[in-house]
């Protein structure tokens, strides 16, 4: 049963501090839908608990009708449910090819060099550079390399966590551009950014989050054109 | 010359065991962010296991140590399962640690127990560990060489589970970010207890090849344990081979202190060595400060 993401009722926290008090958030299958607002509203927790990192101390979340709430995040790599997580993460210490092969851990090397074949076209400054170590590389290549280790892990729910961060606009803008070439049309994405204007022109939908609360949920078409009007909303001032 | 070609082989052959044990704490520290308190008197009773089934059962020597490494592999899965894996999740890093000073002090209790508080030998076929050659004026243990092969084939093997297993990648991901590796679906707990075990397994390898050098006594490896701790210091605790070239280093000073130093002095030398490495270098000789991250 295809019914993508959906979150009902969610709260976590982390000891007893709690940071999400009851989310409810959807996104339809193949759908891409933005989750925004201001720096510690709760963005990347919500995040890190869909893909396992955290555990929910109330409330469900399903993925194609089934539970996910509290597995395992390795369990969740292999239905297909992929972060990107904030700030890229590549293992620095590690070559730039062997940051790819982790993306494809516990599966067969066949689909590997697949996925590196794919990747190596899309950016062929990381076949390059497959040698050298991630931590060497420029913050640009860090982002392909962190993207390349999605596209090899065949995401079906794609989980996106700002990939504006500590980049230069026009870079950033070049990735969202190229977002939907790298990624399938029927990959459901869930994308958490800061920066509004971005998301809105590759998200049909949104949520706002503001203190772990949702403010404002819409089209992206009301917005598309005055980001700015979003402000309130991220702000709670008007 | 020969002097001096003695003494430095005298050196490496305690350095072989040095560089094991620091490779074995390195392993589980840089991986799991643990440190193994035990590891020296697990290494221990994988010696005495080895000398238990050999000279109390009647095995031969050579299927004795594969039983000894067995019951090591699980007896290291039962520890890692029982002892470590329920603190884990309260992700804090001294309890952990407190937790292998209980197991190693229950561990030396247990040997002791079992085997009894004397030195014992452990005998090797042919008694080959009494047996010296004389090439011109150097002396040649045969055991020694055994010794260095042992270790040779060891970090051989380590290197390559390392380098070239889907298992070493997936301890190379976590050593460097536990949160990114579980994100691309390297599983923690299959990552922490291999490490463990194979961390025991070298450790075990260690016991055993230095049972006859040391005689079984119920600590005999806790002097290699804290000099192996040394050695991964020395190495900076977050590189292999830093650890290996540390234990290596360490017993090369050691031999040569003995030559031009008191006895007494000698025994004092990994701690002054500590002291001065944190002092001048607290990220070790051989791993390079951590840089500045790109953005």
């Amino acid at each position: 049963m295809m019914t993508g993401l959906e979150i009902t009722n969610l709260k976590v926290g982390y000891s007893r501090n709690e940071v999400i008090h009851g989310l409810d958030l959807k996104v339809n299958p193949g759908e891409k839908v933005a989750l925004l607002g201001a720096n510690g509203a709760g963005k990347s927790t919500v995040l890190r608990t869909i893909s396992g990192l955290l555990t929910p101390t109330e409330g469900s979340i399903t993925f194609n009708g089934e539970e996910i709430g509290g597995s395992n995040p390795a369990n969740l790599v292999e239905m297909g449910v992929i972060q990107v997580p904030e700030g890229r993460r590549v293992f620095p210490g590690l070559n730039v090819e062997d940051n790819l092969k982790v993306a494809n851990y516990g599966k067969s090397p066949d689909l590997l060099e697949e996925g590196l074949e794919a990747v190596y076209k899309k950016f062929p400054i990381l076949q390059e550079r497959r040698k050298q170590a991630a931590g060497l590389l420029s913050g640009g290549q860090q982002q392909m390399l962190s993207l390349s280790r999605a596209i090899i892990a065949k995401p079906k729910l794609l989980l996106i966590d700002e990939m504006s961060l500590g980049l230069a606009p026009l870079l950033v803008k070049d990735f969202y551009e190229q977002l939907a070439d790298l990624f399938s049309e029927d990959v459901t994405l869930l994308l958490v950014e800061q920066n509004a204007g971005l998301a809105l022109k590759y998200c049909s939908r949104f949520y706002v989050l503001r203190n772990g609360e949702l403010v404002l949920e819409s089209n992206s078409e009301d917005y598309k054109d005055n980001p700015t009007a979003l402000q309130s909303a991220y702000l709670g001032v008007d | 010359m020969v002097d001096y070609i003695q003494i430095a082989w005298q050196g490496l052959v305690s350095g072989f065991a040095y560089a094991l044990i620091g490779l074995a704490l390195v392993m589980v520290y840089k991986t799991a962010r643990i440190l193994n308190f035990a590891a020296g008197t697990m290494a221990g009773i994988s010696g005495f296991l080895a000398h238990w089934w050999a000279a109390e059962n009647d095995m031969p020597f050579a299927i004795a140590i594969i039983f000894a490494m067995i019951m090591t592999a699980v007896g290291t899965y039962v520890i890692e399962r029982l002892t470590v894996r329920p603190l884990i999740k309260l992700g804090d890093f001294l309890p952990i640690v407190i937790m292998t000073l209980g197991v190693e002090e229950l561990l030396a209790n247990v040997s002791l127990l079992w085997w009894g508080g004397s030195a014992q030998r452990y005998r090797v076929p042919g008694d080959i560990d009494r047996i010296n050659w004389l090439i011109g004026d150097f002396r040649l243990n045969a055991w020694h060489v055994v010794v260095a092969g042992t270790t040779f084939v060891t970090l051989s093997i380590v290197g390559y589970v390392i380098n070239q297993t889907e298992l070493g990648l997936g301890m190379k991901a976590f050593a460097e970010d536990q949160d990114a590796a579980k994100l691309m679906g390297v599983k923690e707990s299959t990552v922490s207890i291999w490490t463990w075990v194979l961390s025991a397994l070298v450790g075990g390898v260690t016991g055993i090849v230095y049972a006859p050098v040391l005689f079984l006594q119920q600590d005999y490896m806790n002097i290699i344990f804290i000099k192996g701790f040394v050695a991964a210091i020395l190495g900076g605790f977050l590189s292999l081979s830093g650890g290996v070239a540390g234990g290596l280093l360490l017993g090369e000073l050691e031999a040569f202190t003995i030559k031009w130093a008191p006895r007494e002095f000698a025994a004092a030398l990994p701690v002054v060595i500590v002291f001065i490495v944190l002092l001048i270098r607290p990220h070790g000789l051989f791993t390079r400060e951590k840089g500045h991250e790109r953005v």
